[in-house]
């Protein structure tokens, strides 16, 4: 019974005891990931133009997605680049299990280019759409029924000038359409800086360039005369604009236990925002909740948000990375949606000082029952000189990623170094069990060097499944935004669906659990985010690695 | 005569047994190939006055604070570490040491600090910094602690009855936060974002704070802080010099005008030294060489945002509307979020009588800076001229 309730109160796992298929963990056997690009034919390198004019765009980088395109059941990656001497996008699909082929031109995506990518479905058919977040004008990218993407920006009434970095979908009005949130990030200038005294140039931090306002676009489709993909910006009339944010993640979950879905904006040395929905109206309640600032009550440069319980009471809570010099922050949430900055207690504090994170994700890799935090870092400001060769210009930002891992539901966490420690100049992060072994893998992208997939070779404590939530009466569509509950003998334990998260970056639309020790079934309920706000409870036992799929009308409604 | 010998002798071996016996390392040489030649010249300076003393801890220190000055951090920390290693009874080397390391090594610097703190000469700046990296490391007992002492020590000061009142909150001790608050005379962002918080509990506030706390200034701009101070005395890049010969030159002094423009001539790519100078120049009424100022900085520059507003505030300081309103197009063509562009062409379109153009121009300056009262005041007044009939 124990190990029931330590699994389901922290469950954010899925596995089947699995062994891995091809290899064995050759690093450290508590961060055992290994990386297996260029064995799956994975390569791109975002390799920024003209590195050496220090164009902030290009050390910022890009992010990453794991979506399921032409739902096939396999999972296939995206990447994208600013300006980059190879190309700025490329889109692996994996046809058949194991092989990914790199497609953006046959996608029709070539002259694709930005920061951060957001992905959902548009239009509720069905199909997950993209959303492409840019220095220059974001795009919006439609699935033509997994047979490729059209850009169809100019005409859906989708406008954003400024420097978009991470975008979030997200049902804010619960008309069962899909809304968008862009968070963009500082009015930025395009220059280089230099320490005081001069000499060598170096990538200008962005507390010089003024915050900006980030965009929300209310989706209005279903009100369209002839049902033609229609957005209008509501960044005004909602309250949107009235925040300023330096904003690098974004995430939406219902943070005050009303049912309506809040936005919360990691914002880069500056307070980050929480918009908390009062039933369409914003107003930003992160200073009063506690979110803005650190412990000490000053702001950090948030970059990433992941979400999970680091404080073993069932309720959910956020980690965000930080540069280094500061530490992550846990925001510790309570029933009514107030915080407490715990990155002390934690350990978090101690583990996290010295890197620079910026993509981060809390996921059960190796299904213990409690939650491990993978946060990809790099560095912002070189250290000491500029080296000599052109090749070697990105290393001196490069640092190791870090697993955060602990025994105890309430932590401490400590880190290991991924990859033997290896250096990496990384960026986003997204999540996915890419080879159905029925285990969370992750997708690393970087700057300067070959982006990195992650295989997840944990030896699995316990069975764990993924789920799909998903509403068929909308073609099936995922519904990001849905608050899971799980029955646990302590009470509830949330978790909200939500492949926006960390930074720049979309994880795939599948939720970890982990089964409860000596059942075979799992039950949890179902908040929905659009529509009815009764709960709907679901019973199901663990199949094989597939995503199990829970379907909206086909639970118990309490 | 023996008997002085001897007490020479002794006073010697004395005077040794009190010098700590370090190691002198190299003293460090940081390339400085690409610093501005005022900037070399003055590390060079400092540093040769280590390798002609180098076990006095003052030309280490001070030789760290010239590093310091310039950024070039990995070097100071190694000279502060030998003077306070030199002179472990002069706190200021060790202070300066451990700001350098208290984000990375706060374990570290919390034993410097420790030993800074422990003396009567502490000062109220450090006493906060050791107070912060105690509060980093999980020990809020004795960050507490050091706070009343620093209460005790320096009455009423805001940055320490801020940190009380968070640290209690912290604690779950609401109504010692609100007391501590209630004591601090006048508004900071942090106090008022933390009284927003302590207002919320228990009454499911749903309202941001009324005042912005992104407005205000910050609470640890109440400390003086000698050690950080004399830091900054050591800049000599050309533009803080250039900073500081605006400021004399504003109070008067003509000369320093003379070294803005020198300044200007030797680095004529630093734009914060050329609109300084072309503003000054346009105050003293020589307009024609301002434009002439702002002209050259576009030729080396062209398109960089703050020449093209700096070209409209020349129109704008000679009540030239319609070519401030042309400059300030300019601008905003080029940078559509430029927040001052736009409520400086409010502004202009006012004194041009086009009040309805005024209010879309506050908008959009509204829109980019929504926390900005002045400029919403502003929007409010022409709109309700607009109203009252008193504009067209």
């Amino acid at each position: 019974m124990l190990l029931f309730i330590l699994i389901a109160l922290t469950g954010c796992g899925r596995s089947a005891p699995h062994t891995p298929s091809v290899g064995k963990p050759e690093s450290n056997p508590d961060a055992p990931f290994r990386n297996v690009a260029s064995e799956w034919s994975i390569e791109f390198k975002d390799q920024p133009r003209n590195a050496a004019s220090y164009h902030l765009p290009a050390l910022m980088g890009s992010g990453c997605a794991v979506l399921d395109f032409d739902r096939n059941g396999h999972l296939d990656l995206l990447f994208l680049a600013h300006d980059s001497l190879n190309r700025n996008v490329a889109f692996f699909s994996q046809e058949v299990e194991g092989t990914f082929t790199e497609r953006s031109e046959k996608l029709g995506l070539q002259s694709l280019s930005g920061a951060g990518v957001a992905v959902g479905d548009a239009n509720n058919d069905g199909w997950p759409d993209l959303y492409i977040a840019s220095y220059g004008p974001d795009t919006l990218w439609l699935n033509e029924s997994g047979h490729g993407f059209r850009n169809v920006t100019d005409n859906c009434g989708i406008s954003n000038a400024r420097w978009g970095t991470s975008a979030c979908w997200l049902d804010f009005d619960r008309d069962g359409w899909l809304d968008l949130f862009v968070t963009n990030y500082v009015d930025y200038e395009d220059r280089a800086c230099t320490r005081l005294g001069g000499g060598d140039p170096d990538f200008c931090t962005p507390g010089l360039f003024n915050r900006t306002a980030d965009v929300l676009f209310r989706n209005v489709t279903g009100e369209s005369p002839d049902g033609a993909l229609s957005f209008v910006d509501v960044s005004n009339s909602t309250g949107i604009s009235n925040g300023l944010s330096a904003g690098l993640g974004v995430t939406a979950m219902d943070f005050n236990g009303d049912n309506w879905i809040d936005i919360y904006v990691a914002s880069d040395q500056h307070p980050n925002l929480l918009w908390i929905n009062q039933q369409g109206q914003f107003t930003d309640e992160a200073t009063i909740r506690g979110c803005d600032l650190d412990f000490q009550g000053r702001a950090q440069a948030s970059m990433g948000i992941a979400l999970g319980d680091f404080s073993g009471d069932g309720i959910e809570d956020l980690v965000l990375s930080h540069l280094d010099g500061e530490s992550h922050a846990v925001y510790r949430r309570d029933a009514a949606g107030y915080c407490r900055d715990i990155c002390r207690e934690t350990g978090f504090a101690t583990a996290t000082r010295t890197s620079t994170g910026f993509g981060v994700c809390a996921v059960d890799f190796d299904f213990d029952g409690i939650c491990e935090v993978l946060t990809v870092n790099g560095r912002v400001q070189r250290p000491g000189k500029r080296p000599l060769a052109p090749a070697d210009f990105w290393k001196p930002y490069q640092q190791p990623c870090q697993l955060l891992k602990t025994d105890r539901r309430d932590g401490p966490w400590k880190a290991y170094d991924v990859l033997g420690g290896e250096p990496h100049l990384a960026r986003g992060l997204a999540i996915g069990d890419l080879d159905r072994d029925g285990d969370p893998d992750a997708v690393v992208s970087t700057v300067g060097e070959s982006v990195i997939v992650l295989r997840n070779d944990f030896v699995s404590a316990r069975p764990g499944l993924a789920v799909r939530i998903v509403d068929p009466k909308l073609s099936g569509r995922s519904c990001p935004g849905a608050k899971i509950s799980l029955d646990t003998d302590d009470g509830p334990l949330e978790h909200t669906f939500q492949p926006c998260q960390s930074s720049m970056s979309s994880h795939a639309d599948e939720l970890f659990l982990a089964m409860p020790s000596g059942s075979a079934t799992l039950t949890l309920s179902v908040i929905w985010p659009h529509g009815d706000m009764r709960p709907e409870r679901f019973s199901f036992a663990r199949g094989n690695d597939a995503p199990i799929v829970i379907e909206r009308g086909e639970g118990i409604v309490e | 005569m023996a008997f002085r010998f001897l007490t020479i002798i002794a006073l010697t071996m004395l005077i040794a047994a009190c010098q700590p016996a370090i190691e002198v390392p190299a003293v460090p040489k940081p390339d400085l190939s690409g610093a501005y030649v005022e900037v070399r010249e003055f590390l060079n300076e400092k540093r040769f006055a280590v390798e002609a003393a180098p076990t006095t801890a003052n030309a280490w220190g001070e030789y760290g604070m010239a590093l310091d000055a310039h950024e070039y951090s990995d070097e100071a920390i190694q000279c502060y570490d030998i003077a306070a290693q030199l002179k472990p009874d002069q706190l200021r080397w060790k202070y300066l040491l451990a700001l350098k390391i208290r984000h990375q090594t706060p374990d570290k610097a919390e034993i410097l600090l420790a030993q800074i703190t422990k003396s009567p000469k502490a000062t109220l700046a450090a006493m906060i910094c050791h107070a912060d990296v105690l509060s980093e490391l999980g020990r809020d007992d004795d960050a507490r602690q050091l706070l009343a002492n620093a209460d005790a020590a320096f009455p009423g000061q805001p940055a320490v009855l801020f940190r009380q009142a968070n640290l209690a909150f912290q604690e779950g001790k609401v109504e010692f936060a609100r007391e501590k608050l209630k004591s601090i005379a006048t508004d900071f962002g942090e106090t008022v974002r933390l009284q927003s918080r302590l207002s919320a509990i228990g009454k499911n506030v749903q309202s941001a704070p009324s005042v912005s706390a992104d407005e205000l200034p910050g609470v640890d701009q109440t400390i003086v802080d000698h050690d950080l101070a004399a830091v900054l005395n050591c800049r000599r890049d050309p533009l803080w010099e250039g900073k500081r010969a605006a400021d004399r030159a504003k109070a008067g002094d003509q000369l320093s005008l003379m070294t803005l423009a020198t300044l200007v001539k030797k680095h004529p790519e630093l734009i914060e030294n050329r609109i300084q100078l072309a503003f000054l120049l346009a105050e003293h009424g020589d307009r024609e060489l301002a434009e002439q100022m702002i002209a050259e900085g576009l030729e080396l520059t062209p398109g960089d945002s703050r020449l093209l507003a700096g070209q409209a505030v020349l129109a704008m300081l000679d009540a030239e509307w319609t070519v401030a309103e042309e400059r300030l197009g300019r601008l905003l063509k080029a940078f559509p979020d430029h927040e001052a562009g736009w409520s400086d062409l409010a502004f202009v379109l006012e004194q041009l009588s086009r009040p309805v153009e005024a209010i879309d121009a506050y908008d959009r300056a509204v829109k980019l800076s929504p926390a900005d009262g002045e400029l919403i005041q502003r929007r409010k007044t022409v709109l309700e001229s607009i109203e009252k009939g008193r504009l067209p």
